[in-house]
């Protein structure tokens, strides 16, 4: 108890001390000193006033002979009424302080000044100009009337004032610019919805703008936009994550689209993983949709993973998947979307499972790979489909592979190899997982380096494939250094070069 | 309905007189039922917000009684007990007794935090405000000055629209009052942002407040129909801001555009300096009446019809002189974008 009491004779004085050198300088070290002890002295108060409770006005007098300044110190500065609950607590603090029955002229006085002290903190703002609050009165309204309102508008203004300033980068206009910290336009946005979805839209009209995709242009576009740190937030994230689903249903899934979304996750996990010492929420305050265990499942890196032990998470991933998607014992048929763009959000898992399937000894390719990339591409399948798609997948894989071993691999082969996998009228399996595993098996395999550019001439016969081509170089050499020598990412960079030289 | 009425219109009073010096007579428990009676009164406004015929029977009989410093209408039952304490509070004249006993009425603590009928966590939420609010100032820029008189419009509507539906004879007593207090620079301003608060986005004006342009109306009426006002309201203005507002409501360009002609025609031209010149030193000068009228030209292609149609008839009128320095008119076309 006598310890307690001690801790707080000293708190106390530290406090007042702090206070006195707070109103004498009002410089930006002094405001940002505040700022940093605003919870530690709000905390303080609500001790104080614990205490003061159960006393009456001349114990507090006797005990606490300052009390006065301090509370008149904490009155007069802005940033502690400003600041969550202090303005409440030094209120109260002043009420027990009013002396019940005054008996001298000096005891009065103190309630008056009690009084008066109240009236400012419940009026803290006022005009600079006079004859401006005339207009008020004479219009009838009072601070009570208008305060909301006016923070409205004062806010507006200002978010306004910000948008400007931000878009723009160089401020041509000599006006007084307001430039805040990363951290203030975090909370803006935090508390501003539509803030928020302006930056996201301004964001996306500058990844989308052009057709081709280079996903280094869009790290960089995205980090800029200070937006994968505020995604943090799951508030936020949650926000942000809508917009991208609702462009992604618009476009039918246009792959730039998929892209940025892919690299906004993996920015955001980085971020996640600097702020890891404040932020705890778990997975599934970020993906509600889908169930708890494949966010968990997904989330882990798949680059961390060494190679031969990649086909175990490979498969878990897509068991979860398929139970979501294709469960029906549960009940109600859930929407596979949902599943789906869970899992598009991490796009190396995909990477690795077309490297899984091309490079393995074994023959016979592990249908839970299968659907997984099946999947991926054509979400939208019925499972009949699905089973049809997998089976001609797998011979299409088969027939790489019995090529690519037999020694004598031709551009012509390949071709042929992958535009009949059957002798079937139907289609085959989705035109773009058929080039992703061509492409692959060029890249990866010694192989594949020989016929390459015969090869990739072959199947560039449009504008549109080009242009696919072109970002799925770009991508493997953005993501896939854990997969590719460097004789490989050579030989990307340099087909990239003469593709968009093409185009 | 009548006891209720009776009780709402003695509240009103006694607000009224909160302000005054009668409360030198109040003790601690005056005070205590007068805060009862505010706390009554904001169950009875949440009881009948959504009722018609009630709310309209208050409201016909509430400004009578009270007078300016009363309840100023059924929706001022909401916050009626914590403008009551700000009054008292504030007020030197509250009895010691009284003075002492209010701040814990007013804050009983932490117990009272999450009731909502009571004015602590109303006035907390007030203090609050307040001191964003000076933070805010703070930052400078534009902002306060912009939001201000956006607020200031806003409330200035809503005071309109308080007055009652065809009532123009109440919405221009509170207009030449305004006028009259001042300042009145801050008037022209308010009026300009208030003439302008629909039309940022009539759209959602349509749909939200199909009526709303009520209160436009009566402002503008009484704008067009006090001389001397609009013809501040006309030259402190600037060029750019009026046009604007010009542009949404015709009656007022028009207006507006014969105040300009009328203007010029107190201009004279100097054969030694070669200019059109003021003949008084309150006359607007050449420049100034070139800007306006360029900006009107600027705003909106119905506005820039106007203006050459009326100097063009105007030059005819004159003499239709072709050579400069004959005709104010002539040299004034000369000026404007399409009137050579």
């Amino acid at each position: 108890m006598a310890q307690e009491s001690a801790d707080l004779a000293s708190d106390y004085q530290f406090w007042l001390q702090k206070l006195s050198a707070w109103e004498q300088a009002s410089s930006k070290e002094t405001q940002k000193d505040t700022c940093l002890h605003l919870s530690g002295f709000q905390e303080f108060l609500r001790q104080m006033y614990e205490i003061l409770k159960e006393m009456d006005s001349d114990a507090i007098l006797e005990r606490f002979p300052t009390i006065g300044q301090l509370l008149a110190k904490a009155c007069w500065n802005p940033l502690i009424l400003a600041y969550d609950e202090s303005q409440k607590i030094v209120i109260w603090c002043l009420c027990c302080l009013v002396n019940k029955e005054p008996r001298t002229s000096a005891e009065s006085g103190l309630n008056s000044w009690i009084r008066g002290l109240l009236s400012h903190v419940l009026s803290a703002f006022r005009f600079d100009m006079k004859e401006v609050c005339l207009f008020t009165k004479s219009l009838g309204y009072e601070s009570i009337d208008y305060y909301p309102s006016l923070l409205k508008n004062m806010v507006l203004s200002l978010v306004s004032e910000l948008r400007e300033s931000h878009l723009n980068g160089l401020n041509t206009q000599s006006r007084e610019k307001i430039v805040l910290p990363t951290s203030s336009v975090v909370s803006l946005w935090f508390r501003h919805l539509p803030s928020l979805e302006k930056a996201t839209l301004h964001l996306f009209e500058k990844l989308f703008s052009s057709k081709i995709i280079c996903l280094r242009r869009m790290e960089c576009c995205i980090r800029e936009s200070f937006l994968p740190q505020a995604a943090c937030q799951p508030a936020i994230f949650r926000i942000v994550d809508e917009m991208f689903r609702f462009v992604l249903l618009e476009t039918d899934g246009a792959p730039e689209v998929l892209a940025a979304l892919q690299v906004f996750t993996s920015c955001l996990v980085e971020a996640l993983k600097k702020e890891k010492k404040q932020l705890t929420f778990a997975l599934r305050t970020y993906f509600p949709y889908g169930a708890p265990c494949l966010a968990a499942a997904l989330s882990q890196h798949p680059e961390a993973i060494p190679q031969g032990h990649r086909l175990q998470p490979l498969l878990h991933i897509s068991q979860l998947l398929r139970e979501a998607v294709e469960d029906c014992t549960r009940g109600c048929p859930r929407n596979p979307f949902e599943s789906w763009f869970l899992f598009v959000h991490f796009g190396g898992w995909v990477d690795l499972a077309v490297a899984e399937l091309l490079l393995r000894e074994e023959a016979e390719p592990p249908a839970g790979l299968l659907w997984l990339l099946v999947f991926y591409y054509s979400p939208q399948d019925g499972s009949q489909q699905r089973e049809q798609s997998m089976v001609e997948l797998k011979v299409l894989i088969n027939r790489l592979l019995m090529l690519l071993r037999s020694g004598s691999l031709s551009a012509t082969d390949l071709q042929e190899a992958a535009e009949s996998p059957s002798g079937d009228p139907r289609p085959p399996v989705c035109g773009q997982l058929v080039r992703r595993l061509l492409l692959s098996l060029l890249l990866w395999t010694p192989e594949g380096h020989a016929i390459v550019w015969e090869a990739v001439t072959h199947m560039a016969h449009t504008d549109a494939v080009i242009h696919e081509i072109i970002g799925f170089l770009d991508q493997t050499l953005y993501r896939s250094q854990h997969l590719c020598v460097e004789a490989s990412r050579k030989l990307a960079r340099d087909l990239l070069k003469e593709l968009q030289a093409q185009v | 309905m009548e006891p209720l009425v009776q009780q709402t219109e003695r509240f009103s009073e006694l607000l009224a007189v909160s302000c005054g010096s009668l409360v030198s007579t109040w003790d601690a428990e005056k005070v205590r039922r007068a805060l009862q009676w505010a706390r009554y009164l904001l169950h009875v406004y949440r009881r009948f917000a959504g009722r018609g015929r009630v709310r309209e029977a208050l409201e016909r009989r509430l400004p009578a009684r009270g007078g300016p410093l009363g309840l100023r209408s059924f929706a001022a039952l909401e916050s009626g007990d914590a403008r009551l304490a700000l009054r008292l509070l504030r007020n030197r004249a509250l009895a010691p007794a009284a003075a002492r006993a209010l701040p814990s009425l007013l804050f009983p603590g932490p117990a009272a935090d999450h009731r909502d009928d009571v004015p602590q966590s109303r006035l907390v939420l007030l203090a609050r405000r307040g001191s964003a609010l000076r933070l805010l100032c703070r930052l400078g820029g534009d902002a306060p000055r912009s939001a201000l008189l956006r607020t200031h419009a806003e409330l200035l509507d809503a005071r309109l629209h308080e007055l009652g539906g065809a009532d123009s004879a109440a919405a221009r007593k509170l207009l030449d009052t305004l006028w009259t207090r001042g300042p009145r620079e801050h008037v022209l301003d308010v009026t300009a942002e208030a003439l302008l608060l629909r039309e940022e986005d009539p759209e959602t004006a349509q749909i939200t407040d199909p009526a709303g342009a009520d209160e436009t109306q009566k402002l503008l009426r009484w704008l067009l129909e006090s001389p001397e006002v609009l013809a501040a309201f006309c030259r402190h203005l600037p060029a750019r801001r009026l046009a604007s507002v010009a542009g949404c409501h015709h009656a007022l360009s028009r207006a507006y555009l014969d105040l300009l002609t009328t203007w010029a025609t107190r201009l004279h031209y100097d054969l030694q300096m070669g200019a059109w010149v003021p003949t008084q030193m309150e006359d607007m000068p050449w420049e100034e009446l070139c800007l306006r009228l360029q900006s009107l030209c600027h705003a909106q292609p119905f506005l820039r019809e106007e203006v050459l149609v009326t100097l063009r008839s105007r030059k005819t009128l004159d003499g239709d002189f072709e050579v400069p320095g004959m005709s104010i008119w002539t040299d004034l076309l000369l000026a404007l974008p399409g009137g050579a």
